[in-house]
């Protein structure tokens, strides 16, 4: 899935969402919110249709069950709390993702 | 066609042609009849969420048959992670129903004939195993809901099937031709069978060779010539006929059983899976029995809703930080964790049947709806006791909306003053749907006798169990080993 395109600006993303059977937060809305704070910086695209260069799991609880295999040689952001929306979005506001 | 849209669902409801009565008379647009269309909303549910990336992961399996992208509830199991994602999906749709979706049932049928049909072949010789596996391929090609039904109507439960005073009280072969065979009888408690394009037809109960016409098991499409339906009644199913949007409780969803009548109906013979094998009966009935029992997942979700109500409800009553009610909603929250834990485990413990299938731990599932037939009752119990008598004793909606009336029930129904009157009676009749109302079919009185009544689970239980190695390790201890 992922690409060797150096001369990109962007990034391109996929959010992997777990099933949602018991979630511990909105993932909808944490997932919005990482979505609007990557705007100019990378590009979400769907993980069905396109190649990506990582992906961001976003899982309700941390039992983190949502099946990553696909993904294995890309690299992975794991969320599986509110707070660690809060840092990934601190990350990419101080530039220091991907 | 991978995947149904919840669009195209409904759009092809509309193209069966069902036969279905319903207070008497014949419906003629089942899919828009204000009774019946609750429980197509549910069972639409399982189309919609299988579109959503953010529910994906539990809704969408991969097809061990093609490889294409499949909605979970046409899946065959492939390891104890479906298992487990199977428990997973059904507490998330009875969260987002508050009810039954009906379509666990169907799969939980296609599971157990995949393993079956499988054992028949290896002993008996036969092929029912790959006509399964070209039906199943044709239900997950299309994306099918089917209704799977095994309870008869049983008769005289003193009597064997063959020594009914109404050959008819089991489902039965009453002749035999070249092309296939004419099926007569019926099935009971059919859960949504009205919101289903297949239904899968199997024994209730274990047979001996004199009840071999009685072991059939086969699949029809569910408009076939000589199927009739006859809908249940469930308590206030009325009110959805009244207008308004309140007094229903659960504004969007619902579930439905109904009488399945099979009068003298041809199947072909590619539609048969069992038929005489009297031996294999009651390995039919166990294997489905064990996942229906893990499909009481769903009454975890159920639970979450009635939970969330009945916390919603004290904080409207102003009562929330009462302990006594603090300590309602913990118990009420071991309960229902509880439950999780059991379908968790007994799938987290399934094992690999020689077809390939993964199957639960028979001996947890039991455990697991066990519990359910009693804990659901508690939880209704506790959540009544937060909610108030008013949930029983508030006047209607119109009452609400009257010129007359609706000033003395906003003010006499007020509590906490920052919530309106109108959600207060909202969140109580949200209870009293789920306690009492037509969600209570589902919630109580089909977690008591769904998939089996606590005797059979009770049996289950007593024949499952290593006793021996229990006696052991005591004796061991003691010092008489």
């Amino acid at each position: 899935m992922a690409s060797n395109d150096r001369n990109r600006s962007f990034v391109r993303i996929g959010i992997k969402f777990c099933g949602g059977c018991n979630p511990e937060f909105d993932r909808g809305s944490m997932a919005n919110r990482i979505v609007e704070v990557l705007k100019g910086k990378a590009k979400v695209v769907s993980l069905q249709e396109g190649e990506v260069d990582c992906v961001i799991a976003i899982q309700g609880c941390p039992t983190a069950c949502a099946d990553l295999d696909p993904f294995s040689d890309l690299l992975v952001y794991r969320i599986t709390s509110e707070e660690e929306v809060v840092r990934f979005v601190n990350r990419v506001v101080k530039g220091l993702f991907p | 066609m991978p995947m149904m849209t919840p669009e195209q669902y409904e759009e092809s409801l509309r193209r069966l042609n069902l036969v279905v009565y319903m207070f008497g008379k014949r419906v003629e647009n089942v899919v828009d009849d204000p009774i019946i269309r609750p429980s197509m909303n549910a069972v639409k549910k399982t189309y919609e969420l299988a579109h959503l990336p953010e529910y994906q992961d539990l809704m969408v399996a991969t097809s061990h048959l093609s490889g294409d992208k499949i909605n979970r509830f046409t899946h065959i199991h492939q390891n104890t992670g479906d298992l487990v994602k199977k428990s997973k999906m059904g507490r998330l749709l009875g969260r987002h129903t508050g009810c039954c979706f009906q379509r666990c049932v169907g799969m939980d049928s296609l599971n157990a004939l995949s393993i079956v049909t499988y054992n028949i072949d290896q002993k008996h010789g036969t092929t029912y195993h790959e006509r399964f596996l070209k039906y199943l391929a044709y239900v997950q090609e299309n994306d099918f809901t089917c209704d799977g039904a095994m309870t008869d109507p049983k008769g005289d439960r003193r009597l064997p099937p063959h020594k009914q005073p109404d050959p008819d009280h089991f489902l039965h072969v009453v002749e035999e031709r070249e092309d296939g065979i004419v099926v007569r009888g019926a099935k009971a408690h059919q859960t949504g069978a009205l919101n289903s394009h297949e239904i899968i037809v199997m024994p209730t109960i274990a047979m001996r060779e004199e009840d071999a016409d009685y072991a059939v098991s086969f699949a029809l499409p569910s408009d076939a010539e000589g199927i009739l339906y006859i809908m249940g009644r469930q308590s206030c199913d009325t009110r959805k006929l009244e207008g308004g949007n309140m007094d229903q409780g659960n504004l969007l969803f619902g579930g439905h059983e109904a009488l399945v009548v099979f009068d003298n109906v041809f199947v072909p013979w590619d539609r048969v899976f069992m038929y005489k094998e009297y031996d294999f009966v009651g390995q039919l009935v166990e294997a489905f029995a064990a996942y229906h029992r893990q499909s009481y997942a769903c009454k975890v979700g159920v639970g979450d809703v009635l939970i969330g109500a009945a916390q919603t409800a004290a904080e409207y009553n102003g009562a929330e930080k009462a302990s006594h009610i603090k300590d309602k909603i913990i118990e009420m929250n071991h309960l229902n964790e509880t439950l999780f834990c059991g379908c968790i485990a007994c799938a987290s413990e399934g094992h690999k049947a020689p077809s390939g299938t993964y199957a639960v731990n028979t001996l947890l599932a039991n455990v697991h709806k066990h519990n359910v037939t009693r804990f659901p009752y508690e939880i209704s119990r506790l959540a009544q006791d937060i909610a108030g008598g008013l949930m029983v004793t508030m006047p209607s909606e119109k009452d609400l909306r009257s010129p007359d009336t609706g000033k003395w029930v906003e003010k006499y129904f007020k509590a906490d003053p920052d919530t309106p009157t109108e959600h207060r009676l909202r969140i109580l009749r949200l209870i009293e749907n789920v306690c009492l109302g037509t969600a209570a079919v589902g919630y109580l009185t089909e977690s008591m006798h769904g998939a089996g009544s606590p005797q059979a689970q009770r049996i289950m239980i007593a024949r499952l169990v290593n006793m021996e190695e229990k006696k052991r390790a005591a004796k061991k201890l003691c010092g008489i080993e």
